[in-house]
């Protein structure tokens, strides 16, 4: 978002600007921009600086202050702040936990996380639009504890595919767990989460790799194969759609070359 | 308290009371400056982009009295926008635009248009030159104030330069006529004529000894004063005492890439995880930052690293890992073209802030962050 901003309105008018009829035209846009006042400083780091210590004492105010500070990669204060907001507003340990979750600070992370789902005992609490077991399996399969990260999956997929089915389940969790499947060698547990997951997203470039890699671990090659063909048509057919950032999902980040790296590595097998 | 004192405190507090609310209402209902006021040739001082940042403003605003409205930039480089423009009520209409009270204010010949990023301009008046005889008398010199000197090389290279720093940075320079008056237009960098413009100079007076120019500071107009030092030498060349950035208004903040995060993050990743050599010293654990910045022409600035132990209280770590990551980050990181490209049709390359943070645990890169 913040990107996006400076990107349609301050850029114009800076360096970009190269002869004299775009700078014209940009400072045009500029004295037409200042018509308005805007609430927040974006970009100009001393003034919000000024205007967030004037603020009043809020979850909101203090999440964003943290925020700031984790922006501009001032993880010193961005720290003080984050414990500052858990403190005074316990239920930002959700939030907070997921902003050491980023940093990949995972035993903060996981305290936090522990936390927040104390708050509301027999509840799983919801962080942004996961559920907290979930953001929990998370920390669990990044630090390499993939039974403990299938039990934090399974407390929020199970209770949905109980409650309303299967299709009320985002499909990011199914390939979560199936990622921890696959790495416990338990590739047909795996491949049954992502059949799940693809009936909820079928153009998934996300879903068709791992599928790929679960079927690569039974040793069907032909059909790993096509499913990573698939990957790779449908990771080009998003690109398409995005200009920027075409990643299906930040905690389940797939690149295109290692899609074309497993297609490479099975070009020398047989079918 | 008895009666008199209660009175007096009463009154007290309706004078504070009074002087509050005129406060608040002169801030909240200010006024709009009169079309007197704003009539005139206006010429662009800076935007004030933060307390501590302004960039040049080359342009100028011309309201004449009969409501036409002139936009135009003071080298002549494009075609004026021609419009009109009104005070109606307490607001203030430039062409299309309409300002609320108080988004426009005169003070003094200063015109300040916007609240946010401030446009400032000055009030112009005329001063005739010629400006052929001032190109004779500037070109090829040099001059000094408290603040600054300019090397005007004859071939349209400038360098500006701190006298006390001795920082240098190279650009281009032309002479330029608006109404009578003659301004010193300096604009881009060492490679190009592109990257925009630095404060305009209006020349005041001139002679073989004194240089006068109307100019900016951080957040005024000012009259500037400059000597004559020597005649430059034909062989002087016009270079940057070190890491010049192309544009000149440039900000780390907003010229700043990732390359941790999508599309280079996996390219990113292995590079590091290829050159890197870890080394395995308990304690070598938190976040390193690294940030560098680089101009269009793929020149590096100076690396800056900062360090922040688990408990992320600053922290230095071990020179080993550092000076590694540095030198990767100068031979395989810097070397990515794609860094500096814009989306531009022309395909100039941009400056670029490069900014990475890698997770370090035990002298290994657990992890570089999005």
């Amino acid at each position: 978002m913040k990107r996006l901003f400076i990107l349609l309105w301050l850029m114009p008018v800076l360096g970009f600007c190269q002869d004299g009829e775009q700078y014209l035209r940009s400072s045009a846009s500029m004295l037409a921009n200042n018509r308005s006042i805007q609430k927040r400083f974006y970009y100009a780091e001393t003034r919000e600086q000024k205007r967030l210590d004037t603020l009043s004492a809020s979850g909101e105010n203090y999440r964003y202050r943290a925020l700031n500070y984790l922006w501009h990669q001032q993880y010193e204060q961005a720290e003080i702040w984050l414990e500052k907001t858990t403190t005074l507003y316990p239920r930002e340990h959700g939030f907070v936990g997921e902003q050491y979750l980023h940093l990949r600070d995972y035993p903060r992370a996981l305290a936090h996380f522990d936390a927040y789902d104390a708050l509301t005992p027999n509840f799983d609490d919801i962080v942004g639009y996961n559920p907290v077991s979930y953001m929990r399996g998370l920390v669990h399969r990044a630090t390499g504890n993939h039974q403990k990260a299938i039990e934090q999956f399974s407390v929020g997929i199970d209770s949905l595919t109980k409650k309303h089915g299967t299709e009320w389940v985002n499909y990011k969790h199914f390939v979560s767990r199936a990622v921890s499947y696959i790495a416990t060698q338990q590739a047909e547990k795996a491949l049954i989460d992502l059949e799940k997951a693809a009936k909820n997203f079928n153009r998934s470039a996300l879903i068709h790799y791992h599928r790929g890699r679960a079927l690569l671990q039974l040793g069907q090659t032909a059909e790993a194969r096509t499913a990573f063909q698939d990957a790779s048509f449908f990771f080009k057919a998003l690109r398409a759609e995005r200009s920027a950032d075409y990643q299906e999902d930040d905690y389940n980040p797939v690149y295109e070359p290692e899609i074309d790296e497993a297609l490479a590595n099975l070009k020398n097998q047989r079918p | 308290m008895n009666n008199v004192e209660r009175s007096g405190w009463y009154v007290t507090s309706f004078l504070s009371h009074c002087a509050l609310f005129i406060l608040h209402y002169s801030l909240t209902f200010a006024q709009s400056p009169t079309q007197e006021q704003l009539s005139g040739v206006w010429i662009g001082v800076h935007t004030e982009w933060d307390t501590d940042f302004s960039c040049a403003l080359p342009t100028y605003l011309t309201l004449d009295a009969n409501g036409t409205y002139h936009f135009g930039m003071v080298d002549g480089s494009a075609q004026e926008l021609v419009a009109t423009w009104a005070v109606q009520h307490d607001s203030i209409r430039l062409d299309t635009i309409r300002y609320a009270p108080g988004l426009i204010t005169v003070q003094e010949n200063l015109l300040r248009i916007g609240k946010n990023y401030p446009m400032v301009f000055r009030r112009f008046t005329d001063i005739p030159f010629d400006s052929s005889l001032v190109r004779k008398a500037l070109a090829g010199r040099v001059w000094q104030s408290d603040s600054l000197t300019i090397y005007l090389y004859a071939n349209g290279q400038v360098a500006l330069e701190n006298p006390i720093t001795k920082q240098r940075t190279a650009h281009f320079w032309q002479l330029a006529q608006f109404g009578q008056s003659v301004f010193l237009v300096i604009r881009g960098n060492p490679y190009n004529q592109y990257g925009g413009y630095k404060p305009l100079w209006q020349l005041r007076s001139i002679s073989s000894k004194q240089l006068q120019v109307i100019g900016s500071s951080s957040h005024n107009a000012v009259t500037q004063n400059f000597r004559f030092v020597r005649n430059l030498n034909p062989t002087d060349t016009c270079r940057p005492s070190g890491f010049q950035t192309c544009s000149n208004c440039y900000r780390r903040e907003w010229y700043e890439t990732l390359p941790g995060q999508n599309p280079r993050r996996y390219d990113v990743l292995q590079v590091f995880a290829k050159y890197y050599q870890p080394i395995r010293q308990a304690g070598e654990s938190g976040l390193l930052r690294i940030r560098f910045g680089m101009n269009c022409e793929g020149k590096i600035g100076t690396f800056e690293l900062k360090g922040f132990g688990e408990d992320y209280c600053p922290k230095t770590f071990t020179e080993s890992i550092t000076s590694q990551l540095q030198d990767i980050c100068r031979n395989h990181i810097a070397t990515d073209v794609t860094l500096r490209q814009s989306n531009r049709p022309d395909g100039r390359m941009l400056d670029v802030a490069v900014s990475l943070v890698f997770r370090l645990k035990d002298g290994r890169i657990a992890d570089i962050l999005p």
